[in-house]
């Protein structure tokens, strides 16, 4: 494994970057949706950005990056799991 | 460079998979077509980004805490999408 060099066409990070569209969108979802497509919106955008993360720990060859990937990850899931049921009981 | 090429084809039809389900998300008519909209990314994405992966590094630490990654993002998101849904349907008792 071995950090990006200047000049050289690097996949992973393109492909890293692409990420960022959808992630607009995502965005978009956010601030546009009633609440349950918001948070439908704040799940595709924690994907998004936590397989972001994973990439980058790859092209930088900085493993702490992955580990904040999957912190969020598994971060996105329990509170999207306590914000459902917050929006199930008292909204 | 073939390598490259291959992982940025799998990144791309990842990204595309991501973009689509964004826009489904967008113009679905209820909640629950949304949340539909997104079961297509939260299969699509983990996987091609460890095939990606596995295309660009091959075997290593890097591999295995993407292989963790995506066995979280895979389990995780019907647990999610399931939970999203419970409570769409509790609130609008037609949902």
């Amino acid at each position: 494994m071995a950090a990006v060099s200047p000049g050289t066409f690097n996949g992973m990070l393109f492909g890293a970057e692409l990420l960022f569209l959808p992630l607009a969108a995502a965005l978009w979802i956010v601030l546009r949706g009633d609440s349950v497509r918001r948070l439908i919106g704040l799940q595709l955008a924690g994907m998004l950005v936590a397989t972001q993360l994973v990439l980058l720990s790859i092209v930088f060859a900085t493993e702490e990056f992955a580990d904040v990937g999957v912190t969020l990850a598994l971060l996105s899931i329990g509170a999207t799991l306590a914000y459902a049921h917050f929006l199930e009981r008292w909204l | 460079m073939a390598r490259q090429i291959a992982t940025l084809v799998l990144l791309f039809a990842a990204m595309l998979f991501a973009l689509l389900s964004a826009l489904g998300i967008l113009r679905s008519k209820n909640n629950l077509a949304a949340l539909h909209c997104l079961g297509v990314t939260s299969v699509t994405l983990p996987l091609l980004t460890m095939v990606a992966v596995l295309v660009d590094v091959g075997a290593g630490v890097s591999a295995v805490k993407t292989v963790s990654f995506v066995v979280i993002l895979l389990l995780g998101g019907p647990i999610s999408a399931h939970a999203i849904a419970v409570a769409e349907h509790r609130r609008t008792p037609h949902g």
